[in-house]
């Protein structure tokens, strides 16, 4: 296997880990709002929508 | 180390990332499902032109309630899918509307009061969906720009845009 062969996985496992890391970040934050969310429902009555 | 083997590894590892990033991607277009947007955070998407935002309004086009209907009082260049019902989408200016919709889009469901009933039958014919918090109500109380009349599709080359 050569270099380049070897170098351009390495660039596309480091891209998908740098997705993985940035969606991850966003499902924990959109689970954060989530459950803000469903905190705050029942203390409006969970008559807000 | 064998070069095949190694070139399988690397193929799996890669394999397995693509996986985990595909899972997370579904995971957060559900959790989006259930999480309103605000009529502000709405208008901050639509004031960002790099941000492609479809809004399906599902209200009546014309209502006697406070709130008014889809022709009263609308986000500007939202589409009219009255209750989400394609049965309903009977004149010439509605089918162009119809055929406009693209259920692929990140798509906001303006309805009058964010009722949560007719989100989830809308939600299911679009793959990334989110209710707008409060409805069209929120937006009109935020003070935010609207438009009003017949839905008019845009002319070619003049882009769907509105803010």
């Amino acid at each position: 296997m050569s270099m380049t062969e070897r170098l351009l996985f390495w660039i596309a496992i480091i891209v998908l880990i740098v997705a993985t890391f940035g969606v991850k970040g966003k499902v924990d934050n959109l689970e954060k709002q989530l459950s803000q969310v469903s905190q705050q429902q029942p203390a409006n009555g969970g008559n807000q929508q | 180390m064998n070069p095949k083997i190694e070139r399988s590894v690397y193929i799996v590892v890669i394999l397995v990332l693509a996986f985990v990033l595909f899972t997370l991607g579904k995971k957060e277009v559900e959790l989006k499902k259930q999480i309103p947007i605000t009529a502000e955070e709405l208008y901050k998407k639509l004031s960002n032109p790099k941000i492609k935002v479809q809004i399906i309004d599902v209200r009546e086009l014309t209502s006697s309630d406070e709130v008014g209907g889809y022709e009263d009082s609308r986000i500007p260049g939202a589409l009219p899918f009255p209750n989400c019902d394609e049965s309903k989408m009977t004149t010439e200016n509605l089918k162009e509307a119809l055929k406009r919709i693209n259920p692929y889009v990140y798509t906001v469901i303006v309805s009058t009061d964010g009722n949560q009933e007719i989100f989830k039958k809308c939600a299911s014919k679009f793959t990334n969906v989110q209710n707008l918090a409060g409805g069209m109500k929120a937006w009109q109380d935020a003070g935010l720009p609207d438009d009003s009349g017949e839905y008019t599709p845009p002319k070619a080359g003049g882009g769907g845009g509105c803010l």
